[in-house]
């Protein structure tokens, strides 16, 4: 008999951690890697696309200037292919500008000059040179590759109404970006990056990317406006697509000299 | 009777179908005034005006057919204020036909051969010389050739036929208000006698290019005539004649990026009438080629480099014939270009500075631009263009027209 209320007061002991009402255990960190890569995937949505493209560029003491672009693109897997063509204003009209992106080499980019009818091929090192004297750079036009940065989850938040991951990306090589770190709001229903701040070596914020505007067309995530402001500067470039068409099956000749010379 | 071609090929296009829906017409244009000042004294003049002149440019297209061609015009409407006298020029009047596998324009258009900077190899198309020296912008370096262009689009390559029915020679300065080397001081005047006729003077050009990997190249043919004049002195009447010799080119040339830089280069054979050499004032047969490295500096700055030479080809005849106290041409003449450009305040403000050197004449030209847009319809240019060298070199003779220039742009 004692030894029967031995063994039941052992496996009352045993039992105790079983019993007991349960912990609170701290959820696991989202992979923010994995969250990037699912980002990623929307540079590929559309096999091709077209847009009307407005840029507004607003000085500090509130000057505009405008530009007007007809735009297509077009995916081969992670190369991607855009032509565009300069409408206003006046001095730039019928310029064309073509690249050839390839995420694992320097670019191809051609420029189309219709005062002179010249193609030139120009240098395409340097991807944190302004995007035609905009607050974007060739760089936050085309994307940087997921492995090219460090990412870590920082926190869940929401922005303007919806739930945020917010994810920390650091280039691992320091001198391969313009910035030395930036924040990522991406959305946890669509993982679409909907706000990056960009902070420069001195840790201060130097620019801020908004998607203001963004839409499911044909099925397909579209961004309608977005906006760089230069937080050091006080300048900032609006963007904003109209008449967007994806998947018309644009043939690959399109992104020649041929149609480079030629105004839409 | 120039403009009877591209006329009829206009009317031509108006008349077809203009597809549904109809497309606007498109209108834009500029006003834009050149003032560009000679910085030291010519002819009993000082500090006079290079030119003085202001434009209204019209540009129009109209798209037909559904995208099966277009109509384009740029018109100028210049008025000279030293002259107190107008113009129309046309710049450009041609209608496009686009079919699946080839484009024709036809009409008077620019052509443009190459990618070299200010050094022309394979480039045989008219030029407007005269608007280089005065600091008018680029665009009026070149000028239109009344020409029939079919590009055919095979396979892997693109075939270029040109028909030019009449013959442009350049414009280059007459030493009359623009300074340059007269090699017959004693003349008693100046004529032209050959071609009589332009449409008796026809061109024909023909080029092939292709892309492969990350280079673009092309071979080129033209035959025509040679657009800088061949200079005769006539003893009996004291007259110079001038005339435009024929000659046929075969050249080729390449572009296309390695790495961060663009690499692009071009080589030219010119055979002219006088392939004897016996003729100074005539061209000899010559052989040229380019090399050049453009590349990214950060940012937005930007240096290129070409390197060219030319190989008079008989020089021997050449010296021999060449009357006891003119100056001679080099058998070969190199030169080195340097071009820098950057872009500030959003590329609001983009300076710009060019460099050439002709290593064998010792003579050199450089042009500092400064280029001020202050919103989408106005800018501002100042620039200088500068000479030196010897009084009947390439360059050397224009170092009386070094200028100051001013450029005003209101675009709509």
């Amino acid at each position: 008999m004692k030894l029967t209320i031995f063994k039941t007061f052992v496996f009352l002991i045993l039992m105790l951690p079983a019993l007991a009402p349960p912990r609170p255990v701290s959820a696991a960190a989202p992979d923010a890697e994995d969250i990037m890569r699912k980002v990623d995937v929307h540079r590929y949505d559309a096999d091709d696309s077209t847009f009307s493209i407005t840029l507004v560029m607003k000085e500090k003491g509130g000057d505009t200037r405008t530009r007007k672009l007809a735009m297509k693109s077009k995916k081969t897997g992670r190369d991607k292919k855009i032509l565009i063509h300069f409408l206003e204003p006046s001095d730039v009209r019928g310029v064309g500008f073509m690249v050839w992106q390839y995420p694992k080499k320097d670019d191809e980019r051609w420029l189309y000059i219709p005062s002179v009818n010249m193609v030139k091929r120009i240098a395409a090192n340097d991807k944190r040179s302004s995007f035609m004297g905009t607050d974007f750079t060739y760089e936050d036009i085309s994307g940087r590759e997921v492995e090219d940065d460090k990412h870590k989850f920082v926190r869940s938040e929401k922005l303007n109404g919806e739930d945020c991951f917010v994810i920390q990306s650091t280039p691992r090589d320091a001198g391969s970006a313009e910035f030395a770190y930036r924040l990522v709001w991406v959305r946890k229903d669509n993982y679409f990056s909907v706000k990056e701040q960009y902070f420069d070596k001195k840790k201060k914020l130097l620019k801020v990317y908004t998607v203001d505007d963004l839409e499911k067309l044909q099925g397909i995530w579209t961004i309608k406006r977005m906006t760089m402001k230069n937080e050091q500067t006080d300048h900032s470039t609006s963007v904003t697509y109209t008449d967007v068409k994806h998947n018309t099956g644009i043939p690959d000749t399109t992104f020649t000299e041929r149609y480079l010379k030629r105004m839409p | 009777m120039k403009l009877i071609i591209p006329l009829l090929l206009c009317v031509a296009a108006l008349v077809l179908p203009p597809g549904k829906p109809a497309p606007a017409m498109e209108l834009h244009g500029a006003f834009q005034n050149n003032a560009s000042m000679r910085l030291a004294g010519y002819g009993g003049r000082d500090h006079d005006w290079l030119n003085l002149e202001t434009k209204l440019q019209v540009e129009t297209r109209r798209a037909f057919g559904d995208g099966k061609g277009d109509v384009f015009g740029k018109l100028d409407f210049n008025y000279g204020h030293i002259t107190g006298r107008g113009d129309v020029e046309i710049r450009e009047l041609y209608v496009n036909r686009y079919f699946s596998k080839s484009d024709v324009r036809a009409g008077k258009q620019i052509i443009t051969w190459g990618s070299s900077d200010l050094v022309f190899v394979t480039d045989v198309f008219p030029k407007d010389w005269t608007s280089l020296i005065v600091g008018r912008p680029m665009e009026y370096l070149k000028k239109g050739s009344e020409a029939v262009r079919g590009q055919f689009y095979l396979s892997e390559s693109t075939l270029e036929i040109i028909f030019i029915p009449t013959f442009t020679p350049d414009t280059l300065p007459d030493g009359e208000r623009l300074a340059a080397y007269n090699p017959f001081q004693d003349a008693t005047g100046m004529a032209g006698i050959q071609p009589p006729d332009r449409l008796r003077s026809p061109e024909a050009a023909f080029a092939i290019s292709k892309t492969a990997g990350t280079y673009d190249y092309s071979l080129n043919f033209y035959t025509g005539r040679d657009r800088r004049p061949a200079l005769a002195y006539d003893a009996v009447s004291g007259m110079v004649f001038h005339r435009n010799p024929r000659m046929w080119m075969l050249g080729g040339g390449f572009k296309g990026a390695s790495g961060a830089k663009v690499f692009r280069g071009e080589i030219a054979y010119y055979h002219t009438e006088d392939v004897s050499g016996a003729d100074p004032g005539a061209r000899n047969a010559s052989l040229k080629y380019l090399v050049g490295a453009d590349a990214s500096l950060g940012g937005n700055k930007s240096i290129g480099f070409q390197f060219s030479q030319e190989f008079m080809f008989d020089y021997g005849a050449y010296s021999a014939a060449l009357p006891a106290g003119f100056p001679a041409e080099k058998k070969v003449q190199s030169l080195i270009t340097v071009r820098f450009m950057d872009a500030w305040r959003y590329q609001t403000f983009k300076p710009k500075l060019f460099f050439l050197y002709d290593i064998s004449g010792r003579d050199w030209y450089v042009n500092g631009e400064y280029e001020k847009h202050l919103n989408d319809a106005v800018s501002v240019m100042i620039g200088f263009n500068l000479f030196g060298g010897r009084a009947h070199t390439m360059y050397g003779q224009f170092d009386q027209n070094d200028n100051l220039y001013v450029n005003f742009r209101y675009g709509f």
